[in-house]
Formats: C-alpha cells, sequence, structure tokens
C-alpha cells in the first residue's frame, strides 16, 4: 500500500504560527502495511492545549493511545514549569483537545484494491471519506448546524473524562482505489459540511488545493465571506486539513494516471 | 445581526463593573448563612470575577488582552476607581495588567468533594483588587453617568467591538434620582456590533430566594429589584443559548438581572472561544 498525505493549516487570524493549538501526526508502520494519522484541536479557553492536542494526535498514530501516559507527560511537563497564580490555576484546570484518528490498512492481497479503515472520534474534529466525489461518510458529525462552542473533549484531567466513553465514536469501513479522506479540526468540518450541503462544491474546492499558499487564499476568502446572518462562513479558529489517499500497490505500479503528480493532490 | 463580533486581542472588548459602597451594605447579606455584610460578598464576588476573568484570558505565554476593565465604587466619595494597589486610581485596566497586579495574594479555605462522600478544606489562592468599603450614600446614577463616559471613549477608539458589558452590583435604592434614565442613556451607547449591556446583581438582606435571569419582574420581591430589573438588558441570544447549554432554567427573552445570585456566572457566557463541555 502506499498513501498520498499532505496537511495544510493556519492559525487563527491575528495570532502567530506560534499560537496555533491544533495539532496533527502520521504514522506507517511497514511490518504491518499500516497507515495511521490524527488530527487535533486543542481548545482555546484552556492552557498547554497545543502540548495537549500534539500529545493526543502522538499517542494514535503510534498505536498507543493511553489517556493516562498522555496525561502523565503533559503534567510533568507543566509542574516543571514555574507559574505564577493565574496560569497555575489554569493549569490545574487542565488542558482540551478534540481528536479524530484514522487507521488505514493496505488490501488483504495484491490483487485487491480495496482495504479496510477505522476511524476514531472525541469531539468535534471529523473525518470525512469521499468515493467518486461525493461525501460517503462524516464522523462523528454530519451537519454543520451540529457544531457549538461546547464539546466534550479529552481533557488531562482524569475526573473530567469519566463520559469518555460515551463520547467517543467509532467508525470502521473499506476503501476503494480512487477513495480518499480528509480529516479535519472544527471550522474546517463545520465549513465543509455546510459548503458541501448548500453548494454542492467543497470537496471540488479542497481537491484543487495543492500548496500552501492555496490554501491560504481559500481560508482568506471564507473566513471573509459572510452568512445572511452576517456571520464568516468559515469561523476565525486554528485550522487543519489532512488529506489522505491510499493505493493498492498493484493499482501503484499499473496505472501511472492514477498516481499523484509530485505536489499535487488529486 | 448583533452580538457576534470576534473578541480578540485585535479586537478586545470592554468590562465595567459597578459597586455599591454605601452604607447600607454593613447590613448582613441575606443569601449568606454565615451573617456576612453585603460589603464583604460584593467586594469577595467582584475579586471572584476578576480572577475568573483573568482566567478565561490566560493561556500558557501569559494573559491575552481580549479585555479592558474598569472597576467603580459609588458611596460617601461618589464614584471612582475601587482598585486597591499598584492599579489604585486607574479607570481602564487591560486584563493582563489587572491579573498581574493584584493588590496581594491571600490564601483562603476552600470546602471541596472527597470524592469518598465526604468533604475537605483545601488551600486556595485568592487574589484581591478591592477591599470593602460601606459608607455614604448611593450615588448610584452618577456611577451609571460615569459609566456612560468610560464606554462611550472606548466605543470611540473600538467601533467595531463586541458591545462593552457594565454589571452593577447594588442592594438596590439610588439617593442620587431615578436609575432608569442613565441606564437607558448607557444602553443606547452602541458599537458596530450592537448596544452596551447593562446587567444588574441586585444583593438583599431579605432571605428570599436567589432569582437568575428572569423575563418578568412579578415575582421579585421589591420595588428596588423590580426597578433593577427594568433598568436591565435582555440577555443576546447567543448569551441565552450558552445559559440553557448551562443547565439553567430560563425563558426565552431574559433579562440579564439576578437576585441575590451569583453574577461571577455571567462571565461564564462571555465567548472567546471553544469551552469543553466537561470543563464547568
Amino acid at each position: 500500500m502506499h498513501v498520498t498525505c499532505r496537511t495544510f493549516w493556519l492559525p487563527k487570524g491575528g495570532n502567530t504560527a506560534d499560537e496555533y493549538e491544533d495539532a496533527f501526526a502520521t504514522h506507517i508502520d511497514a511490518t504491518v502495511d499500516l497507515f495511521r494519522c490524527a488530527v487535533s484541536d486543542g481548545a482555546t479557553e484552556t492552557s498547554f492545549a497545543a502540548l495537549w492536542a500534539a500529545l493526543l494526535a502522538e499517542s494514535y498514530v503510534k498505536a498507543d493511545f493511553t489517556l493516562a501516559t498522555s496525561q502523565e507527560i503533559w503534567h510533568k511537563h507543566v509542574s516543571a514549569l514555574d507559574l505564577n497564580w493565574y496560569a497555575e490555576e489554569k493549569a490545574r484546570l487542565g488542558a482540551f483537545a478534540a481528536i479524530v484518528g484514522l487507521t488505514i490498512k493496505s488490501a488483504p492481497s495484491a490483487a485487491q484494491q480495496n482495504g479496510n479503515w477505522e476511524c476514531l472520534a472525541v469531539g468535534d474534529c471529523c473525518l470525512f471519506h469521499i468515493r467518486n466525489k461525493q461525501l460517503m461518510h462524516a464522523i462523528p458529525l454530519d451537519d454543520w448546524r451540529k457544531f457549538d462552542s461546547s464539546p466534550f473533549l479529552l481533557s488531562t484531567a482524569p475526573e473530567r473524562n469519566k463520559n469518555v466513553a460515551d463520547n467517543t465514536v467509532t467508525s470502521t469501513g473499506t476503501w476503494e482505489a480512487g477513495d480518499f479522506f480528509y480529516l479535519m479540526s472544527d471550522a474546517a468540518a463545520s465549513w465543509f459540511l455546510r459548503r458541501q450541503a448548500e453548494r454542492r462544491d467543497a470537496i471540488k474546492l479542497l481537491s484543487a488545493i495543492n500548496s500552501q499558499e492555496m490554501f491560504s487564499a481559500l481560508v482568506s476568502r471564507q473566513r471573509a465571506a459572510l452568512d445572511g446572518q452576517g456571520r464568516p462562513f468559515l469561523r476565525n479558529d486554528d485550522i487543519t486539513v489532512m488529506s489522505v489517499r491510499p493505493f493498492a500497490d498493484s493499482s501503484h505500479s499499473k496505472s501511472k494516471r492514477d498516481r499523484p503528480a509530485s505536489g499535487n493532490l488529486y | 445581526m448583533p452580538y457576534q463580533a470576534e473578541i480578540s486581542r485585535s479586537n478586545p472588548s470592554c468590562i465595567v463593573i459597578l459597586i455599591d459602597q454605601s452604607g447600607s451594605m454593613e447590613d448582613p447579606f441575606g443569601a449568606d448563612p454565615s451573617g456576612k455584610k453585603k460589603a464583604d460578598g460584593v467586594a469577595d464576588a467582584v475579586n471572584r470575577l476578576l480572577q475568573n476573568l483573568v482566567i478565561k484570558c490566560a493561556k500558557s505565554e501569559g494573559i491575552r488582552d481580549y479585555y479592558n476593565v474598569s472597576v467603580l465604587g459609588y458611596g460617601e466619595h461618589g464614584v471612582a476607581s475601587a482598585f486597591a494597589g499598584r492599579l489604585k486610581g486607574k479607570q481602564l485596566v487591560p486584563i493582563s495588567e489587572v491579573g498581574n497586579h493584584p493588590d496581594r495574594i491571600e490564601e483562603r479555605f476552600k470546602k471541596v468533594d472527597d470524592e469518598a462522600g465526604g468533604v475537605i478544606s483545601q488551600i486556595i489562592k485568592f487574589p484581591v483588587w478591592i477591599d470593602p468599603v460601606a459608607k455614604g450614600g448611593t450615588p448610584m446614577c452618577a456611577a451609571l453617568h460615569q459609566a456612560g463616559s468610560v464606554v462611550s471613549a472606548w466605543l470611540a477608539a473600538h467601533t467595531n467591538c463586541f458591545p462593552p458589558i457594565v454589571m452593577n452590583i447594588t442592594d438596590g435604592e439610588a439617593t442620587d434620582g431615578n436609575v432608569l434614565q442613565p441606564a437607558q442613556e448607557l444602553k443606547a451607547l452602541a458599537s458596530t456590533d450592537g448596544h452596551v449591556l447593562l446587567f444588574n446583581l441586585h444583593i438583599s438582606s431579605s432571605h428570599h430566594s436567589p432569582i437568575e435571569f428572569p423575563d418578568a419582574p412579578n415575582e421579585l420581591p421589591d420595588s428596588y429589584a423590580k426597578l433593577l430589573f427594568n433598568a436591565s438588558s435582555h440577555l443576546p441570544d447567543y448569551m441565552w443559548m450558552m445559559v440553557q447549554q448551562e443547565g439553567l432554567i430560563v425563558s426565552e427573552n431574559p433579562k440579564g438581572f439576578v437576585f441575590n445570585a451569583d453574577l461571577v456566572s455571567v462571565i461564564r457566557f462571555l465567548d472567546i472561544g471553544t469551552r469543553p463541555s466537561n470543563l464547568r
């Protein structure tokens, strides 16, 4: 199996790149021909959220998705810092983040052009599965109106994660040659679902992006465009869009037309 | 649609807190069984409100200036900045300056659930900016006029900001006129995103149960509470939705008014980004 994966991201408008609190990670396990990737989104109203988001994304792709380990690393890092009263209090409340992770498994045999995928999501980062330019799956949210500013998120504080099982969405499916996936943090995911529902061109718009400059231009336009109620179509927030396209080895070697050109996604 | 402007460092908003420091604040607070004076309860509430606002704006690297804050006391000496210590005399202060310059940090005991069916005392840090004061009359109209001056100057420099919020904490009776007129003038001020919001917290010596965000004055216990209810702004739609999400039962058109209740809750509804549902 081969996988083409590209990630575009931008901090919230007005913030610096250092203040970006989403995170993303990828990992290839060649021994079992498996690809794992994740996008995580640290909550704005919590501190050390970027670190927490990065730990969650890394722990998912390393197949070591235990909250306890990530929490321990986070607490170790934060407790080593000399914090004043408000930073200490904020850290005591813990950091929170959403995550969506995707695992793609290779086709069971060289003759087959498909394989399985698995998804895990907590919060409002989303996975979208696209086939023949159609949205096949949207996980965990499938309607832009379901996004709000208070999702359940994974916390560094164990006592805040009591309902994590009820708030974890898992899903599995099958990919075929030509399918692709998007993993997005919430602002992008909400925009994507709305744009697809109202104008049916979100997939087309995103699939045309093949550089950070094009991505930045699209984000700027959509942040500036207002709907009938005066709200921006794309909420001003950190934004991350990861695209993933798996290829069975046979199709990859057989058809050069299916193979993406360098620097070109689809 | 109003009340949608993003609150950010490049487009900050403004919060003005008005504190009744008149002689009647020496009386005990009805909702507190310990017999605590109203002035002590209000000072604690404002210090907690400032603490929560600072924490809300704190990030790993420091405090982001999403707000500028004014705290004005009204009583024996008219209307003046209520800050103590290094911020004394300052009318409007960026929230980072508030966070970095409390007058002092006290240690207090807080009772917390020990998760085994019992309660334990925990030492907490309690930053103090405001001390209790209870002397003289209640020049609330003058305080609302002063808030109007602060807000007008802010709006002149921040025309597109989320509308300033004025929180008035009082036991109810102005000694310098009818508060409705200056309240109306204050609420008439606006940014391009909507009119200034005036919320009132009425504390009382009566043992009447707390009332939060009512939509009509009928159940309020006295004429002062009804007057303050009438002077208050309606909650904007987004705040109403957040109040609902927090599990408070409110009607469809509530006002920013609470009686013998906790105004600190109001800042939970200031929206500066994702707030996890499991962080409450």
